[in-house]
């Protein structure tokens, strides 16, 4: 019996070996979790391969994607390849980046792979912060937030991400904007079944919300998608519901002018800064334009202003993206929200 | 007598060994189901059992090309006492090491597991069958605040324990086969109502997050069949085993990709030497599962027993 108790006593002394010392955080790190398959549990695709918009016909028109477009060549994600890898490490024309998609918070932000110089990969660390996506950098192994982007551990500490513009919107509308599009295929060099959302009904169930949030702002539905678009250290939010058949708002953000453009029907908010458009109004019905102002000016779905006086320029735009509103709420608190 | 309740007892305590997905540190609702009965007797048991918890599972289709290697290994000791014929209890103490990998990390915690106290009753024991009903109640004295390298809390999956009192009822029957009396039947029903971590991942000015495992039934079902030999008492067995888990509690609703059912095989062969001293090697193969979307779960799971009866 003795022995029976040093064993025990033993037993509960081994119990903590595995502590180490936690690094500096910019969050804090009690409030990230270990969402369950690990570091790379979740497996980036390192290798995409891709099919043109006009062979592929296993989209739906409503299903949801991610373009790009870069020097006028597109590239579409499909949100249901995204939601079983959340990073596709790709490069466009002259630009290196990472598609990274969060499924628990409807997030997608491409992110410049080239940091301080250097080329990098991004995996998924299977770590959550506010329920959002956190990728590591193969290259330091440092962890950063996708909504904050910017490093929130690790040697790159603080480090900002730099963003390239991407559209979150509907298959049929991208496919009928960039006909010409490739559009990510399944061949990621791993088996799943892409035609099954994995998360149940957390995409529309408002009260289904996995991991813990704070604050949480319940000043609209939770799963309510809404893009934010950040200006220094502004931010507004634009709720879809807004753009319901197509609408163009013009509003400041410290003081400097943007245009939003959404419409709930094609499924797209996009936002520019403004150059200087006369009485710029919505187009419903000659994508890719979706502006045209007072003088001419045709401003497509990505932002090229392909006819008028401006014709070849391409409007800047600021750091946006689409989100679920709960997780917008969560990572910018009090977030101003725009009303009609 | 004694020799045989000891066999009978062995037989029914040898069956009910089953499996988990990857529930970690929550122990298997029929590992600590029954327990000997026989008046004034008691029994220490030392067991070990090795998971390998690498098949991806999406729905019930495997997936071949995953990245993750996980696997579990448990040692747990058994006191077993019983106070008259009819009534005995039972305290079973795992310890957990639990390791998942994969091409970049791989992270491990090891600690006790919750411990579970069995009341066991027997309505009725004779030299042909026994009948009898288990409660039990699993106390979370397992370690929940695993953390990786980075001081992040590991998933509830990857705990020794799991924060939660559960609670357990079961019943179980044997009996040996008119026929061919050296050989035993034996089925068992248990139904395992899991409780919530309110706190899970607690510290600092964070109050944590809910978390609970799903509840748990299984029906098992077997046959053994006993050959005497020079160094005691040989009995292989097979059984059936049918799993059925309701998805976790994750924060206030229930986790996505947790939960379904599991179809077994579990087997085993045990050496009784005497009346003091038995052995048995068991494992269990999972033939078919259905679950709520992409698990990775156990593929086969593989054991050793030794048990020690002291007979007052």
């Amino acid at each position: 019996m003795k022995n029976l108790l040093l064993l025990l006593v033993f037993i509960v002394m081994a119990c903590n070996s595995n502590e180490q010392d936690a690094g500096e955080w910019l969050i804090p790190s009690e409030e990230v979790f270990d969402g369950g398959p690990g570091k790379d549990g979740i497996p980036s695709v390192d290798q995409p391969q891709f099919d043109l918009a006009s062979e592929v016909n296993t989209i739906n028109d409503n299903d949801l994607i991610i373009g790009i477009l870069v020097n006028g060549e597109p590239k579409a994600y499909p949100h249901n390849i995204l939601d079983w890898h959340e990073i596709v490490n790709d490069e466009l024309g002259n630009e290196a980046f990472a598609l990274t998609y969060c499924p628990l918070t409807g997030t997608g932000i491409a992110w410049d792979r080239n940091i301080n110089g250097s080329l990098t990969t991004f995996g998924v660390s299977g770590k959550l912060y506010n329920s959002n996506l956190m990728p590591y950098d193969r290259s330091t192994d440092s962890y950063w937030s996708q909504m904050r982007l910017d490093c929130v551990t690790g040697g790159l500490l603080g480090t900002n991400i730099n963003t390239i513009p991407i559209i979150e919107t509907k298959w049929s509308t991208w496919k009928e904007s960039y006909p010409n599009s490739k559009v990510l295929n399944t061949n990621t060099g791993f088996s799943r079944n892409y035609e099954q959302y994995p998360y149940g009904d957390y995409r529309t169930n408002d009260s289904n919300i996995i991991f813990p949030v704070s604050p949480l702002d319940s000043r609209l539905p939770a799963k309510e998608r809404a893009l934010v678009l950040i200006n220094g250290d502004n931010k507004k939010v634009y709720s879809n519901k807004l753009f319901s058949n197509g609408k163009l708002i013009q509003d400041e953000i410290n003081n400097e002018p943007f245009i939003v453009v959404g419409s709930e029907l094609k499924n797209f908010v996009v936002a520019f800064k403004d150059p200087g458009l006369i009485d710029p109004q919505f187009r419903f019905d000659e994508l890719p334009v979706i502006v045209e102002d007072a003088s001419g000016n045709r401003v497509t779905l990505t932002g090229e202003v392909i006819s008028g006086p401006l014709a070849g320029s391409q409007l800047e735009s600021p750091v946006n993206y689409m989100g679920y509103f709960f997780a917008l709420g969560a990572f910018y608190p009090n977030v101003e929200i725009y009303t009609n | 007598m004694k020799y045989f309740m000891t066999l009978f007892l062995l037989l029914i305590i040898v069956s009910s060994n089953g499996q988990t997905c990857c529930s970690a540190g929550a122990p298997v609702s029929t590992s600590f189901m029954v327990s000997s009965s026989a008046d004034q007797s008691m029994s220490l048991e030392l067991r070990y059992e090795f998971k390998s918890i690498n098949r991806l599972v999406d729905n019930n289709v495997p997936i071949t090309n995953d990245l993750r290697t996980r696997s579990g290994q448990n040692l747990s000791l058994r006191w077993d006492y019983g106070f008259y014929d009819d009534w005995a209890i039972g305290v079973f103490l795992p310890f957990v090491y639990q390791e998942r990998s994969t091409f970049s990390v791989t992270n491990s915690s090891i600690g006790i597991g919750d411990m579970s106290i069995v009341i066991r009753r027997s309505l009725v024991f004779n030299n042909f069958s026994e009948w009898g009903w288990s409660s039990a109640i699993k106390i979370p004295t397992g370690k929940n605040n695993h953390t990786n390298d980075t001081g992040i809390f590991l998933s509830p999956d990857m705990q020794s324990g799991s924060g939660s009192v559960d609670y357990l009822i079961g019943t179980d029957f044997t009996s040996k086969l008119s026929i061919m009396p050296s050989m035993n039947i034996h089925l068992a029903l248990s139904y395992k109502w899991s409780g919530v971590n309110d706190s899970f991942a607690q510290q600092g000015n964070f109050n944590g997050r809910r978390f609970g495992f799903g509840d748990e039934f299984i029906l098992l079902t077997s046959i053994s069949h006993t050959f005497l030999s020079n160094i005691g008492f040989l009995i292989p067995d097979l059984g059936l085993q049918f799993r059925y888990a309701e998805p976790n509690i994750e924060h206030q609703v229930e986790a996505p990709n947790s939960g379904g059912s599991w179809w077994s095989l579990p087997l085993g062969f045990s050496i009784v030497k005497d009346q003091k001293w038995s052995f048995r090697l068991f494992g269990d193969f999972p033939f078919y599962q259905k679950l709520e979307g992409l698990q990775i779960t156990t593929d086969y799971s593989l054991g050793l027993q030794i048990k020690y009866q002291i007979n007052k």
